[in-house]
């Protein structure tokens, strides 16, 4: 038997095709994935993902019996069984990979948590951002675009800084006419780059606190394939931070085990 | 001729008083649109409640205001009063100063700046105002409040619950209809909630405290409410609070009275205070069974967000959820509001 989750965010979108193994719980197995750019109408990527996720696992539509959606596109997602916020998702996928931590960051598109997980990965608290791009996967996209870097090179770069560079505007806006001050000062990249890293991590450390942060976090979502905002948010806190493998996905897995769960339960 | 209207944001103004001085009273609370000219006066980091009103103002949407009461309950209050004064053509602003302290300097203090409102209001439009027309506005307004807590006692039994939706409109309703009218109207309201026995069920539903920044407009309730939730109690300035306590008729001064009930009603944000605001907030859990706390601050309202920490530690040390959420004053983020609102109901 098939199940599904299905992550629509503000800038990707993911699908995860789970096989259940005779209905014991939590024995499944990845056997689909898909990933593609969100882009304007959720509708059409929803199904482009799904069918790429389907094929992908080898399984027809039919095979799979229950989705759940998550995301900002979650109510867009017309083959969904059920809808689920991406907090709660993001917490299952995380708990999945790191049963015994309780924190979780998630840094995404135009989002940064901070989630507090339970016994079982249940979401007991959370602290999520504001209206505004500050500490968010846009806020370094849009950086990475005046600083002519390549997105994916953003973290390796920052590990080759010379010195420590405050970048003090929490705008997005004011925070790039800060780094053309800074580029046209004659600073290096490498160190404007570990500046705006810390930068982020600094705008989700106190939502953190909120919390009431404890050691060994996990963080989850696109900006946590940022080695540099990793490594950041290690020395600033002061204990290990846990990426799964591919710390992108952990919406979309989260809504597929609630999928599981689901069928198990009826 | 009709009636000359003169309109007011805060609270802690006394509507008693331009109801005495022969005006329709007017609350002014915007109109959640985006904001188009404001930018030129006020930044964009500023209370987006007075930015918006400040807009509407700007656009000549309250040409029908005689005059306009503001008060120093916060800083963009004054700024908004600054502005107005300036640069929106109405006859009469005046900017009322309320204490931060309640004690009896402070009382003193209150009632001599309500004295000097009535002085200015009758050089200004050239009116005397009676001691007996303060007392019998006091009385409609009392009758008022009177009638707003029968309602907050029906909505305590489930079979006669009002939504929090309704309430809104039955409170905006106040902020415009004559006050004669609007009693008359809370009495038929009560007595068709009597009679009615709706199959709302409220018992199975979670049950939300809604407190925090005013808010006239339910489009944050509603996303509550759609996901299955009741709210059973709301503490702001724009729902229960202006309601709570009854001034003394019986007083001989009856200005003093007025002072003192203002300044002794249920503590807003903006007051020196020694712990009663969390100590109201407990109450209510206790009374009201509250499963879980919404906490509705608008963006820069420096004084809801720095109260906020204080009684989220009360709240959550009573074992209550609770949630912030950020609003400003317009549509715009609802999206992001609602995973807030429908992650919280989905962990309480």
């Amino acid at each position: 038997m098939y199940v599904a989750g299905i992550d629509i965010g503000s800038t990707t979108t993911e699908v995860i095709v789970l096989a259940l193994n005779d209905s014991v719980k939590d024995n499944f197995e990845i056997t689909g994935k898909s990933f593609m750019p969100t882009g304007f109408d959720h509708q059409k990527t929803a199904y482009e993902a799904f069918n790429e996720a389907l094929i992908n696992a080898r399984v027809q539509k039919n095979d799979v019996s229950y989705v759940v959606a998550t995301g900002y596109g979650r109510n867009n997602v017309s083959f969904a069984n059920k809808q689920v916020t991406e907090i709660v998702c993001h917490g299952r996928g995380a708990y999945f990979h790191f049963p015994n931590v309780h924190f979780v960051i998630d840094i995404g598109g135009q989002d940064s948590k901070v989630i507090k997980l339970g016994d079982k990965g249940k979401v007991t608290d959370f602290s999520m951002n504001e209206k505004c791009a500050a500490g968010t996967g846009r806020f370094i996209e849009v950086m990475a675009n005046i600083l002519a870097v390549e997105l994916n090179q953003m973290g390796d770069l920052s590990f080759f800084k010379t010195k420590d560079i405050q970048i003090s505007s929490m705008c997005t806006v004011f925070a790039e006419s800060e780094i053309i001050s800074k580029i046209s000062q004659g600073h290096k990249r490498e160190d404007i780059i570990n500046g705006l890293h810390n930068a982020v991590v600094d705008r989700v450390i106190p939502m953190g606190r909120r919390l009431g942060f404890q050691d060994d976090i996990v963080m989850t979502g696109g900006v946590a394939r940022n080695k540099g905002v990793v490594a950041a948010f290690e020395q600033k806190l002061k204990t290990k931070i846990h990426v799964p493998d591919d710390p992108q996905i952990m919406g979309a897995l989260g809504a597929a085990i609630i999928a599981s769960s689901e069928i198990i339960r009826s | 001729m009709l009636t000359p209207v003169i309109g007011w944001t805060c609270c802690y103004v006394p509507e008693e008083i331009i109801y005495a001085a022969g005006f329709h009273s007017c609350r002014i609370t915007g109109n959640y649109e985006p904001t188009s000219i404001v930018e030129t006066y006020m930044p964009s980091n500023v209370c987006p409640f007075s930015r918006n009103i400040i807009d509407c103002g700007l656009q000549g949407k309250y040409k029908y205001l005689s005059g306009m009461i503001m008060t120093n309950c916060c800083q963009a209050s004054e700024f908004t009063y600054d502005i107005w004064n300036k640069y929106i053509d109405t006859d009469f602003v005046y900017l009322l100063d309320i204490p931060r302290k309640i004690n009896n300097v402070a009382f003193e203090f209150f009632k001599n700046r309500l004295i000097k409102l009535v002085e200015k209001l009758e050089n200004h439009y050239h009116i005397n105002i009676e001691d007996k027309s303060l007392k019998q506005s006091v009385l409609l307004f009392n009758k008022t409040r009177i009638l707003m807590n029968e309602i907050y006692e029906l909505r305590k039994n489930d079979d006669h619950f009002v939504t929090c939706s309704k309430m809104t409109e039955v409170i905006n309703r106040s902020y415009t209809m004559p006050r004669v009218e609007y009693n008359c109207y809370l009495e038929a309201f009560i007595e068709s909630q009597k009679i009615l026995k709706k199959p709302i069920e409220v018992p199975k539903k979670k049950r939300i405290l809604l407190i925090g920044s005013k808010m006239s407009h339910n489009y944050i309730v509603e996303v509550i409410e759609n996901f299955g939730a009741a709210i059973v109690y709301e503490d702001m300035c724009s729902f229960k609070r202006p309601y709570n306590d009854i001034i003394d008729i019986n007083s001989d001064d009856i200005i003093g009275a007025i002072a003192h009930r203002y300044l002794s009603k249920r503590p807003c944000a903006r007051m020196f205070d020694t712990g009663t605001m969390s100590d109201n907030i407990a109450n209510i859990i206790d009374e009201y069974k509250i499963d879980g706390v919404v906490y509705h601050v608008l963006k820069f309202c420096s004084s809801n967000i720095i109260k906020g920490a204080e009684i989220r530690e009360r709240i959550r040390g009573m074992g209550i959820p609770f949630q912030l959420i950020e609003g400003d004053y317009t549509f715009g983020s609802i999206e992001q509001i609602r995973t807030r609102i429908n992650t919280f109901l989905e962990i309480i």
